[in-house]
């Protein structure tokens, strides 16, 4: 286990190099148009290649990505070239703001996507149409018509919950779980109803399997037979899906970010691409293939040890 | 004839710079009707109510105790280093900062940090004398010291503001109150300069320490309060009972929210979150039926099309006065003010607003909408087949590109958009690349900003360089005159032959709407909408 963690960890940072290293030289063919930006249009060759030199960035890239590199592995990802604020003190603030919305989403969606998928497996008929049509009708809304229909309703016309805006939790607790109800409702549905499909498949497939039928024929309960055997067996893929679906939801949370006024990570990357603040969109870019490795990195464990046949390692 | 001058940019046309970056947040910017007054109107200096005001209701405060004031914005102030600070979220800035003036009702400059001022005869001195009782939030006081580190710091140091400097040679502190700016030529842009970042006052030992782009010390009537701030998302502002001017505002406590999207912003309002924020044209009759009272201000920025290759370097045809004449004559003024602004806004042909002194109303229908006329002149030119040019398809501005490719279609003239990033619109623009551009310009309240960034032969937004043997001379001249009656007359003669040359094709006066819940008032002109000062208390 600690061999495959090792070899895991090393193929994640070599993914980390190579996506960094391109994305830092993408970023560079841009330097002088973000002088520029920062510098006002009537900003002079001169002035630009000065200020150029003064950042530093006017030394060959690969020096400039091999310094960024080594500052990010002291913990210092730079300061945003606009604002002057630390990258690195900025980013945990922002995450824990989408973190807030889409883990309570992720997690409301297995639940209710476990139960639904696996009563929809078990009883079929009426339910089992109820389940598809909440996938069906799940996937195909989008998020912003949700967020909308909920705003109008619960927001403006009832008042009962905020239209915008977020509370930290430490501060209010009460007012952070009313600030993330709309948003986490919103991005649930799509979660839960793209998860409860693949429960569902899933346990249908199982529940056809032979061993299944041997252990009916031993007197073993249904429910355990459902839960303890079953369930287990299917859930290799609705973890997978699970995991897909985090970095979905956290990728995707511009969008409710918008809508919602947010100052989540989502709004973080998206005003640093359009601005052109590459010290932030490097830090982002830091985070989003660190989310990624370790997510999939926890998938391939959990599958392990749901199913020890599924090991790989 | 086409040059390719870049040595430098005159102070009114980094002005103009300046206010195409606050378009996308506020669409517009401060200006001056035509004039830059060599003194103020009152040399008195004290002012107790706020000088800003729409012309029905002119704002009068209560000094404070009307509680907390929720603003909704759409862009962030990023940093609160001087040299960076202005155009975006100067609301911010300036309740941080003084500025040396304000811009008054009538949009002429009023005393603010500067109490007085005085021109020298010919215009290339400036002596301003500062109020006794300008302080800092730890209470030392603000002196002359302060004012020419910061003005020093802002004309050396490139950046947005550098450029409304191009003709100062120095600053000198005359005593502690009082100093003098001295020019190479007379600029009659510097005082509306003044009344925006590059007027913002620093303090001499903390212009340059690390934190000043995030931790400001001013002498503004607010403070930042750093303890509720949540950089990127809310921005809360104290009131500062002991500043010079704190009887102007009403509000104990601003707190100013970022909502990047204006949905979630009239959601906002609409639950009650927020007292105020600009309403998109879709969203007025849902405001209003919901019993907000909108505001709307007229011409707080102009939609243009701009023709910058006017000597026909890239594409021959915009160099014949007909071809751009006939683009007037096709473009349908009335039906554009619909199509993109549902009918908020009021078509024009002209650069500037119908309230300046350079304004000619004899000129008003000149290009009314004549596809028959515009073919005429086509074909006199020689293009009756039209012709192709690659325009740029900027993103807050891309909703106008099928209309501006239908109306051209009908000329023939077949247009190739050109995808730009938002972090390279400036450049990308101004580059020279593009014969022509549909764009929204801030300031049509001030012409000065309007004929210098567009037709001075080194002006911001003549990327083309573009020069007249008649224009060009006269543009100099309206710059350099400082009676503000000559200069009008002069200004009318620039905008005369702008018109009838067709430089340029302007097409509607935009109208911002702003809604705000009862119980304040919004005092919104088209000087100036983004001062906390414009918001008091209802009664």
């Amino acid at each position: 286990m600690l061999l495959y963690l090792g070899r895991r960890m090393i193929a994640g940072l070599v993914l980390f190099i190579v996506s960094s290293l391109i994305t830092f030289l993408l970023l560079s063919m841009s330097f002088d148009n973000i002088i520029a930006t920062r510098l006002g249009p009537g900003a002079t060759p001169e002035q630009i290649a000065d200020m150029a030199a003064r950042l530093g960035m006017d030394r060959p890239v690969l020096i400039q990505y091999l310094d960024w590199l080594g500052g990010l592995f002291r913990g210092d990802m730079g300061t945003s070239f606009f604002t002057g604020a630390d990258v690195m003190s900025q980013l945990p603030q922002r995450i824990s703001v989408t973190l807030s919305v889409v883990l309570p989403a992720l997690t409301l969606s297995a639940i209710v996507a476990v139960l639904l998928g696996v009563w929809a497996a078990s009883r079929g008929g009426w339910v089992d149409k109820v389940c598809q049509g909440f996938s069906l009708i799940g996937n195909l809304i989008p998020n912003l018509l949700v967020a909308i229909g909920l705003v109008m309703l619960f927001a403006i016309e009832l008042g009962w919950l905020p239209a915008t805006g977020f509370v930290p939790m430490e501060q209010d607790f009460g007012g952070w779980l009313r600030s993330i109800t709309i948003p986490v409702i919103t991005i649930f549905i799509g979660g839960a109803a793209n998860i409860a499909n693949q429960v569902r498949g899933t346990m249908i497939d199982e529940l056809r399997k032979d061993y299944i039928r041997t252990l009916r024929t031993r007197g073993v309960s249904p429910r355990a037979i459902l839960l303890k055997h079953a369930l287990r067996n299917a859930a290799g893929p609705a973890v997978t899906v699970l995991g897909l679906t985090f970095i979905t939801m956290f990728g995707g949370a511009l969008i409710i970010e918008q809508v919602f006024a947010l100052h989540g990570f989502g709004t973080f990357a998206f005003t640093a691409a359009t601005s052109g603040d590459y010290t932030v969109m490097l830090g982002v870019m830091s985070v989003g293939i660190g989310l990624t490795v370790g997510m999939n990195l926890l998938v391939d464990i959990v599958n392990g040890w749901l199913n020890p046949k599924a090991r790989v390692y | 004839m086409r040059t390719h001058l870049r040595k430098g940019r005159t102070a009114a046309a980094a002005v103009a710079a300046t206010a195409m970056l606050t378009l996308a947040a506020c669409g517009g910017d401060n200006g001056n009707g035509g004039d830059a007054d060599p003194t103020p109107d009152d040399t008195n200096g004290a002012i107790e109510t706020p000088v800003t005001g729409n012309g029905d209701t002119p704002a009068t405060s209560t000094g404070g105790g009307g509680g907390v004031l929720n603003l909704a914005m759409n862009q962030d102030p990023g940093s609160f280093n001087i040299v960076d600070s202005g155009g975006n979220a100067l609301i911010i800035t300036a309740a941080i900062y003084d500025t040396l003036v304000m811009n008054g009702p009538d949009a002429h400059p009023v005393p603010a940090a500067a109490e007085s001022w005085e021109f020298s005869a010919d215009g290339l001195a400036l002596t301003m004398t500062l109020r006794d009782d300008l302080s800092w939030t730890d209470g030392v006081q603000v002196t002359t010291t302060d004012v020419v580190a910061t003005l020093e710091m802002l004309s050396s140091t490139p950046g947005i503001n550098q450029g409304h400097f191009t003709s100062v040679t120095g600053f000198e502190a005359i005593d502690e109150l009082t100093f003098q700016v001295n020019f190479s030529e007379p600029d009659v842009t510097f005082l509306w300069a003044l009344a925006n970042a590059p007027g913002v006052i620093g303090r001499a030992d903390m212009l340059d320490a690390p934190n000043a782009g995030t931790n400001p010390m001013g002498s503004g009537p607010f403070i930042l309060n750093e303890g509720e701030t949540i950089p990127g998302a809310m921005w809360v502002l104290d009131r500062r009972p002991d500043h010079w001017n704190a009887a102007a505002f009403d509000f104990d406590q601003v707190r100013i929210h970022m909502m990047p999207d204006p949905t979630a912003a009239v959601n906002a309002l609409r639950s009650g979150q927020i007292d105020w924020t600009s309403v998109p044209a879709a969203d007025v009759a849902s405001v209003t039926e919901a019993g907000f009272e909108i505001t709307q201000v007229l011409g707080t920025a102009q939609t243009v099309l701009r023709i910058f290759d006017r000597d026909g370097d890239l594409i021959p045809a915009l160099g014949d006065v007909r071809v751009r004449q006939a683009i007037n004559y096709a473009l349908d003024r009335e039906g554009f003010v619909m199509a993109m602004t549902g009918g908020l806004g009021t078509p024009t042909n002209q650069m500037i607003l119908p309230s300046t002194d350079v304004y000619l109303p004899e000129l008003a229908n000149m290009y009314a909408f004549d596809l028959d006329r515009a073919h005429e002149l086509m074909a006199e030119a020689g293009f009756a087949d039209g012709f192709e040019v690659t325009m740029p398809s900027i993103p807050w501005f891309a909703h106008t590109d099928p209309l501006i490719t239908s109306a051209l279609g009908e000329l023939g003239i077949r247009i190739n958009w050109e995808a730009i990033p938002p972090a390279e619109v400036g450049t990308a623009v101004m580059s020279g690349r593009f014969p022509m551009a549909i764009f929204v310009e801030g300031d049509p309240t001030l012409p000065t900003h309007v004929f210098s960034g567009n037709y001075s032969p080194d002006g911001v937004f003549n990327p083309f360089g573009s020069t007249d043997p008649v224009l060009t001379p006269l543009v100099e001249q309206f710059m350099a005159t400082l009676d503000t009656a000559a200069r009008a007359e002069v200004g009318r003669e620039v905008n005369r032959f702008v018109i009838e040359n067709a430089w340029d094709a302007p097409i509607l006066i935009n109208m911002q709407m702003f809604a705000n819940r009862e119980g304040i008032v919004y005092h919104g002109t088209p000087v100036e909408q983004l001062r906390i000062e414009l918001f008091t208390v209802a009664g």
